[in-house]
Parts: structure tokens; sequence; C-alpha cells
């Protein structure tokens, strides 16, 4: 049973997908044919030659680079605070937090787009970059959150107990044991980040321009045979860059020359 | 120095050695009260210990050891009363600065270091070089025999060599007081013999004041100076053990330091004698007395014996399997006068 399962979903994910990679190559498909006759590089050819698409992937790597390493750097004090400190205001600080999981994310962008307006920070990368962190923070600080949470108090009391300060007690007991979480946390915040249309659009004016708002244009003025490979390219790109965070925050050494 | 023999001074273990001092007031708790909400846990608690000594808190489950030993070591905040250590009073201070090191129930070891670097840890916090701090782990990883498991991980370790470990690591930042949580809970019967010796023998080698926890009063008797018997969020009796035993205080301590045999009440005393004091005897024998045998419980070495005198259910032992004695048989005991227990009702 559960084999069958597998067996469907895997297809059903599986198929679009296909089809998406018969598409870039072809721009007829006649049914009843499943697969395409020819293979038509075109599309590929004026994508990989393409400065602005090489352009916007790089503004894209970099804007969720940019809100991933913020996220964690925010998340991390911020969970390690609510885990293991007593404070009085520890409920109003969690509500902040998670808020941006309650609001709609149209109400979301467009306020912060007019408060952005009003600081001066839109159509620039770093308003991008401010933007984005709202709706990724909730998602770090929650993983972070559980895994501190997860180791529980009595490393810190154990770290405490033998002279370590908070510092201390965060680099040298817990973050070493946190690799998972925070390789997990950062490629949701670069994922979240990476695939943010509405906020993109509007604090960026079109001036700043990542891969979904380019896709956004193809979709509207392209052809199926380009919409496809474009977003072929933007899950392939996705894909690659969770795998290098997972990579190189989930090595040990890393993790040492970090500490 | 000279105090050392020879084989630990090889071992270049830096502690001054002190003979027990007769300073009582070396470490000192006063007046210890402790609530959580409604229950009190700990009531009025006063102990002390000279430099050296090693005392055991000994109690049931749930009388408040471990939180005894929190409120010591500065990880349990609100509750009244002093700690006094080495002349100062430590109870504000954060646990962090009071030179007192405590070895928790269930080891935690942090799982990211190996052994040495668990040991190291306390050193590298004080900024300690990294090698002076690995020259002296390596002395204690020697201490606590475990040199051949210096770069094993946590979870490679059993119960007992973690326990090693995080008694030198407790031990590398040379706390004035040591405070070990219950150390061979989680270890079985035979490691729990060794385990006790062995920590007994850094105790003396490495000369700490140390406090033990346990709830096993052969442990607590064997391994320390003084022990400190808890009920019911109060210290029944402070005291050596043999104190404990041929002395009780009251009936709680008399019966949890082992079995008992009260044979009479009178005027607000239980006079009372232990099952060693009963010893059988023949009916020609003067100052004996009848007994009927009800149950025999054969242990190997010896049996137990309990028996019906005088309306009274008493217990004592018979040498190895006791084979003339059987049950529902007419015996002879003879109870040695000089000494029965005086206890307070
Ligand atoms: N944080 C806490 N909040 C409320 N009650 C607590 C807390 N910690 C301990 N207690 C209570 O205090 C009492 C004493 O607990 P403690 O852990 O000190 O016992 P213990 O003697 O160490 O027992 P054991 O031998 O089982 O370890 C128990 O009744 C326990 O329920
Ligand atoms: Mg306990």
């Amino acid at each position: 049973m559960s084999k069958f399962l597998k067996i469907i979903i895997t297809t059903m994910i599986l198929i679009p997908i296909l089809y998406m990679v018969f598409w870039s190559f072809t721009d007829i498909l006649p049914w009843p044919k499943l697969i395409p006759d020819g293979i038509n590089l075109d599309v590929w050819k004026q994508l990989i030659s393409s400065k602005d698409y090489i352009r916007t992937i790089g503004v894209s790597i970099v804007v969720s680079m940019w809100t991933a390493a913020i996220c964690i750097l925010v998340a991390l004090p911020t969970a390690y605070a609510i885990t293991c400190f007593d404070f009085c205001w520890k409920p109003v600080i969690r509500g902040i937090v998670y808020l941006p999981f309650f609001i709609p994310s149209i109400s979301l962008s467009l306020g912060l787009h007019s408060a952005f307006l009003t600081a001066g920070i839109t159509d620039s990368i770093m308003g991008v970059v401010l933007s984005h962190i709202v709706p990724c923070l909730p998602y770090t600080i929650m993983i972070l959150e559980g895994s501190f949470e997860q180791m529980g108090r009595s490393f810190s009391e154990q770290g405490r107990n033998l002279g370590a300060n908070s510092i201390q007690l965060l680099t040298m007991v817990y973050l070493p044991n946190m690799r998972q979480a925070l390789y997990l946390s950062a490629s949701m915040s670069f994922i979240v980040s990476f695939s943010q249309y509405l906020l993109t659009f509007l604090v960026g004016g079109g001036i700043i321009k990542t891969l979904p708002v380019m896709l956004f244009q193809i979709m509207q003025n392209g052809n199926r045979t380009e919409i496809s490979a474009y977003s072929l390219g933007f899950i392939i790109l996705g894909a690659i860059c969770t795998y290098l965070i997972r990579k190189y925050l989930g090595e040990r050494y890393i993790m040492k020359y970090m500490l | 120095m000279h105090l050392f023999n020879t084989k630990i001074s090889r071992r270049k273990i830096y502690y001054e050695i002190h003979a027990l001092g007769d300073d009582m007031s070396f470490f000192q708790i006063k007046n210890i009260t402790k609530k959580y909400g409604e229950l009190k846990v700990l009531n009025d608690i006063s102990l002390s210990a000279k430099q050296g000594e090693f005392i055991s808190i000994l109690g049931e489950s749930g009388s408040g050891k471990t939180t005894l030993l929190r409120i010591i070591s500065g990880l349990e905040g609100q509750f009244a009363g002093e700690i006094l250590l080495k002349d100062r009073n430590i109870t504000k201070l954060s646990t962090q600065r009071r030179g007192v090191s405590m070895v928790f129930q269930d080891y935690l070891l942090f799982p990211h270091l190996n052994a040495i670097e668990n040991i190291e840890f306390g050193l590298k916090i004080r900024g300690v070089t990294k090698s002076q701090r690995y020259r002296e782990a390596k002395n204690l990883l020697e201490l606590v025999q475990m040199d051949r498991h210096e770069n094993k991980y946590p979870h490679q370790l059993s119960g007992g060599q973690k326990q090693r470990i995080a008694i030198a690591r407790a031990v590398i930042v040379k706390p004035l007081l040591l405070l070990l949580d219950e150390p061979f809970s989680s270890l079985d019967a035979n490691l729990r013999v060794d385990m006790c010796d062995f920590i007994r023998n850094i105790q003396r080698q490495t000369s700490i004041t140390t406090i033990l926890v346990t709830h096993d009063r052969e442990e607590a008797m064997k391994i320390s100076d003084r022990i400190a018997l808890l009920y019911g969020g109060e210290i029944a009796q402070f005291d050596e053990p043999v104190k404990l035993y041929e002395k009780p205080s009251d009936l709680y301590t008399a019966s949890f330091m082992g079995d008992v045999n009260i044979l009479a009440e009178e005027e607000g005393y239980y006079l009372a004698v232990r099952p060693e004091n009963i010893r059988l005897s023949s009916s020609d024998r003067e100052g004996c007395n009848s007994a009927i045998v009800k149950d025999l419980q054969y242990t190997g070495s010896r049996t137990k014996c309990k028996a019906l005198y005088e309306d009274k259910e008493i217990s004592f032992f018979l040498a190895g399997n006791a084979e003339k004695v059987k049950i529902s048989s007419k015996i002879y005991i003879e109870i040695d006068k000089s000494k029965i227990l005086k206890i307070k009702a």
C-alpha cells in the first residue's frame, strides 16, 4: 500500500516536470503523441547565452544568500533567548516573530512596500533583501527554536557550571550541535526568498529583477517552450543552491572554522 | 606536597593535598528552605563540611537531594538561606563563579566533543592554551584510567566510561567543592561497586571536598566520612556512618540504615536491636529466650531468619544454610543487651 502511494506521489510530481522537459525541446506535441519527435535546442541556447538571464540569476542568488545569512544572524539569538532564558516579554516577542505567518501575503507585501517607500529604500537590493527577511524569518526562528528546545536546558546548565558565559554556551555548546537545524533554516529562508515574486516586484520596482520576476514576464509574453525552459532553469538552480548550502553548512570542519 | 606518594606525583596532579582540616566551616549551608509553589521541598537544611571531607546526602527518591545539589551549585534560584564556601558567601554568586563543579545524574557529555575535548572544556572556557590544557586533560584521563579512549565520542563510550570522563571534566577546573548526583544510578550492580571504590580513590588523590547524593545506604556508608540523611525535606541525622547505624536519632534513621527489631516501647522510646546482635543459642544457656521460626531466606553466605519473639516479629542472621533450623520449630535466641538501641519514638 505504502509502496503504491509512493509510486503515485512520485508520478504526480514527475509527470509535470517531465512535460516541462519535453516542452522545452519542442514547440509542437500533437495529440496523441506523448514524446516529441525531434529535439530543438534553440530556447536552451538562447537561455544560456542570454546576459539578462545570467544577471538575473546573479541577482537572485545574491538576494537570497543575503536574506538567508541575515535571517540566521537574527534568528539565532532570538531563538536562543526565547528557549533558554526566562523574561517577562517572551509571549510578546514570540507573537511578533510569528506574526508574518498569520498576515495574508498580499497585505504584508503592500504594507512593506509603502513602508519602504517612506523610508526611501525601494528599488535597491538592500530594500528587497530587507523585505524578504519578513516572510523568511519566522521559518528560520521556528526551526532553530525547535533545535534549542530539543537540546534542552541541561547542556546549558552543564556548560555554565563549567564556567561558560552565554556567548560561549552558544558558540561552544549549542551551535556545534545544531548543524542540521542551521542547514535547514538557511535553506528554508533561501528557498522562500528565492521564490518570492510579489515583494520583489513591488519593492524592487522592476529594477531589481530576480528569477521569479523574470519568469512572470516570460509567462506573460513568451511561448510555451520558453516558459518550460526558464521554469526548469529555476528549479535546477534552486536545487543546486540548496545542495551547496547543505554541503557546506553540513561539514564539520566548516563549523570548526566558523567558531 | 610531601604527602603525595610517588605514584601520584609522577602523574603531576596539580592539587595541593591537605590533610582533613579541622575547620568545620570550610563549606557550610545555613537554613536552606526551598519551595516549588506550595510544595516545601527543603525545610531549614543546615550542613557543613571540612576541607577534603567526603559527605553523602542520602534519601529516598523525591526527598529533594537533586534540588539541594542544584542550590549548592548555583543552578537553582529563589530559596531562603545561606551558602558559605572557603570564607566566602556564595549564596548570590552565579554558578560560573562559585568554584563548585557538579556531575549530573546523566553525565551530559557534550556529544560533539570526544573524550579528551570534553575534559578540556572547562580550561578552554578559561582561555588556557591548547598544549597546557591537553597536558592537564591527559593527566586526568590517566587518573580516571581512560587513556585508551582519548579520541572516542560519547556515543562510543559505555555508561561507566562516560561517568569517568564526566568526573574528570568536573575536576579539571580544580573546584573547591565537587558535587556528584547519583553517580551510580545508571550502572549495573558490579560496575557500581567498582565505581564506588574508584570515586573514593579519586577523591582521596585529589582531596577535593566532595558531596555525593545517593539513595543507596550501603554505598553511602562505604564511601563517606559523614552522611546526611534527608527525610521529608529535613535532615533526619547528620553524622558518621557508624553513628547513623549504631546511634540513630529516630526510628526513620534506624530503619533506613538497616534492619531493626523493635523489642519494646517505653516512655516515648523504642528499645530495638540490630539483627547481628541476635544470636542463636541453646535452651540450657542463661538469659536465652525462645522464639518460633516463621521464615528462612537463604542468600549463600548466610540465611536470614524471621521469627516470632514475645509476639513481635524479629529477624536475624544464621551462618551458612542453617540446616538445623526448620520453619515452625522452636529455637532459642540470645540478645546482646549492651547493643540495645534506645530510639526516640
Ligand atoms: N522544577 C520543579 N518544579 C516543581 N517541583 C519540582 C521541580 N523540581 C523538583 N520538584 C519536586 O521536588 C521534589 C524533590 O525533587 P528532587 O529532584 O530534588 O528529588 P531527588 O531526591 O533528587 O529524587 P531522585 O532520587 O528521584 O533523583 C520532588 O517532589 C519533585 O517533584
Ligand atoms: Mg535526583
